[in-house]
């Protein structure tokens, strides 16, 4: 992880030279803004379809994200990915431990751990309208949707955790810009909607003439927030370096609640450094 | 411009502070707690995971409720984790299911069954060492043995007999390629052996594939539901399997399929498949007998097991859970056979294709 984190660092520091160059912009301009953020999160979880064993990652994330910004309308498409190994919390060095034997007589020990990999994945794309405000005011209100696409993958000897929820959220941002360098900005959103997967309640995906995937799939279904309930909230400090670049540190952490075929939850923080280009 | 800087992140700092230590402090009300790690809960968990997910009780005719007051009180929270595993094996055996196993994550205690499983009249067996059958001597047979993906193998017996040997279920693509181009080859060969002795299991799907490359018509061979609530009856509506001619052109000349006691699970779903089709002759021992999905749960000791929660049936509603499919003919290879280089079961089979 520390190595993703160097080159953050260094066009960190590069572009701090940068910020003497600086000009006043207009708030909110119309602008293109493309950027990479890397860190690390925890995420835990309980599905009690497979297991009662509360399972934690604490996976490494890169998110690709691209915002367009008018005088009216914010856009923002986010790409993330989180792996890391995948443990029960509180029984984290499980082994398994097999004998085979041939019909030769020859016997061979092997040993697996149990633990297994957590992946996820997330794409969404938001659209909000800014509340107009004076530009005197520090202070910017955005609402609109998001519509993401996340994917829980989590590997090993159950398929616990396991699910992918296609939503709809309404979000609304508030950002406090400090001056022309610093800027806050805090999010929150809740889906209302969900074409969501989950494996069923025999935990199989198999299915004539299907491909695993094609199984997993075929138990999808519309749902709302009485099934699945997964608030989320953002706060993100952005450093303005010039005209054209910056970095930031975003707080994000998020949990689900999905109450079929048996209960899930889950709970998610991530950190994450970014740095971005606007043009 | 430094103080700013520090403004701003202590604001974020005072705003995401507060989120961690309350999210962490929170963990258990959003997310629940696990069940306490004792003997007795331990036993209540895997006998009521059974009760909710097992789907061959009325097969089987198992006294579900039965058996929890005879072993229950077999349990105590004093007992060891080897005292706990024998009561749960104890269990379980009564089962008589293939694909019911235990895997506790302690280096004393191995996993259970570790081989095929059979408990009838009380007996029990449990066949730990396939000596039926090994990929080794059938070389001497087919020194020509291709390897063409991870599970599938062929080659040329004498007197242009083809072979073809099945150990797993690779992904439908790979399959799809490996049999395509296989059967082009062998096309001209008078008859084919299928090996589906060291088979042990896979996706049913890729098996419903693999019989449709000797299928000239469109044939039921398989029904399968699962559970899908508490109640010993709650299930799914019952999926039909067909078997579809699949490639260029299906095999249609004389096919034997080689079976043993270690082909399961989607080898008999295979095998149920090419039962079904009239030019197929099945040779050998009787297969395992456990046909459904077996997904993995947990304990609270962090053990897993297996349950089976599937109740598939032949095409006639024979169900073979249990009692494994029996071959066209017996014929049963050895360890000392295996030993002196010779396999009884594939002999049988060329001599079958030569006729």
């Amino acid at each position: 992880m520390k190595k993703l984190l160097y080159p953050l660092v260094i066009c960190t520091v590069l572009m701090t030279a940068q910020a003497q160059d600086y000009e006043k912009r207009p708030w909110m301009p119309l602008e293109n803004r493309i950027g990479l953020a890397l860190g690390i999160g925890t995420v835990t979880y309980l599905d009690k379809n497979t297991s009662p064993l509360i399972y934690r990652s604490k996976p490494a994330n890169v998110r690709l994200f691209y915002n367009l910004e008018s005088n009216t309308f914010l856009f923002s498409l986010d790409i993330d990915f989180r792996i890391g190994s995948n443990q029960p919390k509180y029984h984290p060095n499980r082994t398994l431990y097999f004998r085979e034997e041939d019909y030769t007589g020859k016997t061979e020990d092997k040993k697996f751990p149990a633990g297994g990999s957590f992946m996820a994945g997330r794409i969404s794309l938001g659209t909000y309208y800014k509340i107009p405000s004076t530009q005197e005011s520090t202070f910017k209100v955005a609402v609109g949707g998001r519509i993401s696409n996340e994917l829980f993958y989590p590997q090993g000897w159950t398929v616990a955790g396991m699910f992918n929820a296609l939503s709809f959220s309404p979000e609304g941002l508030v950002q406090h810009r400090v001056n022309e360098h610093h800027s806050i900005t805090a999010s929150a959103r809740i889906p209302v909607a969900a074409w969501l997967t989950r494996p069923p309640y025999d935990n199989t995906a198999s299915a004539p003439d299907k491909t695993m995937v094609g199984g997993f799939f075929s138990n999808a279904r519309w749902v709302s927030v009485d099934q699945f309930l997964a608030p989320a909230i953002g706060l993100r400090y952005d450093y303005q370096f010039n005209q054209r670049w910056g970095a930031g540190i975003n707080y994000e952490a998020g949990w689900h609640s999905i109450t079929s075929p048996q209960p899930f939850r889950s709970l998610n923080q991530t950190l994450l450094a970014n740095v971005y280009h606007n043009f | 411009m430094k103080t700013i800087l520090t403004n701003c992140l202590r604001k974020l700092i005072m705003f995401a502070i507060p989120g961690l230590f309350i999210m962490a402090s929170c963990e258990e009300e959003l997310i629940g707690t696990e069940p306490v790690n004792t003997p007795v809960n331990n036993f209540d968990y895997f006998w009521k995971t059974f009760d909710n997910h097992y789907g061959l009780f009325e097969v089987k005719q198992i006294d579900w409720n039965g058996l929890y007051n005879q072993y229950r009180k077999q349990v105590n929270d004093q007992m060891t984790d080897a005292e706990l595993y024998v009561v749960l094996t104890n269990l379980i055996v009564q089962l008589n299911d293939n694909h019911v196993n235990l895997y506790p994550t302690n280096s004393e205690l191995p996993v259970f069954p570790g081989g095929v499983i059979r408990y009838e009249n009380e007996q029990l067996t449990i066949l730990k060492v396939q000596k039926d059958y090994s990929l080794n001597v059938v070389k001497n047979y087919v020194p020509n043995l291709k390897q063409q993906t991870e599970f599938i193998r062929y080659g040329w017996l004498s007197d242009n007999i083809g072979y073809l040997n099945i150990q797993g279920t690779d992904s439908q693509k790979d399959t799809q390629r490996a049999l395509d181009k296989i059967l082009s080859e062998l096309q001209n060969t008078q008859a084919l052996i299928i090996d589906l002795r060291g088979h042990y299991g896979g996706m049913d799907a890729v098996s419903q594939l693999v019989a449709g490359y000797f299928s000239q018509e469109t044939k039921l061979y398989m029904t399968s539901r699962k559970r899908n609530g508490p109640g010993h009856n709650d299930f799914t509506s019952v999926n039909e399997w067909y078997v579809r001619p699949a490639g260029a052109a299906p095999y249609t000349k004389p096919v034997y399929v080689l079976t043993s006691r270690f082909t399961q699970s989607a080898g008999e779903t295979l095998s149920l498949a090419l039962k079904e089709l009239s030019q197929v002759t099945f040779i050998g021992d009787t297969t395992a007998g456990g046909l459904s999905d077996n997904p993995n749960f947990e304990m609270p000791n962090g053990w897993i097991f297996s349950v089976s929660v599937g109740d598939y049936r032949a095409a006639d509603g024979t169900s073979y859970e249990g009692k494994g499919i029996p071959p066209d003919q017996f014929v049963r290879t050895d360890k000392e056979d295996l030993l002196a280089g010779k396999d009884p079961v594939l002999e049988q089979g060329i001599a079958r294709a030569r006729q």
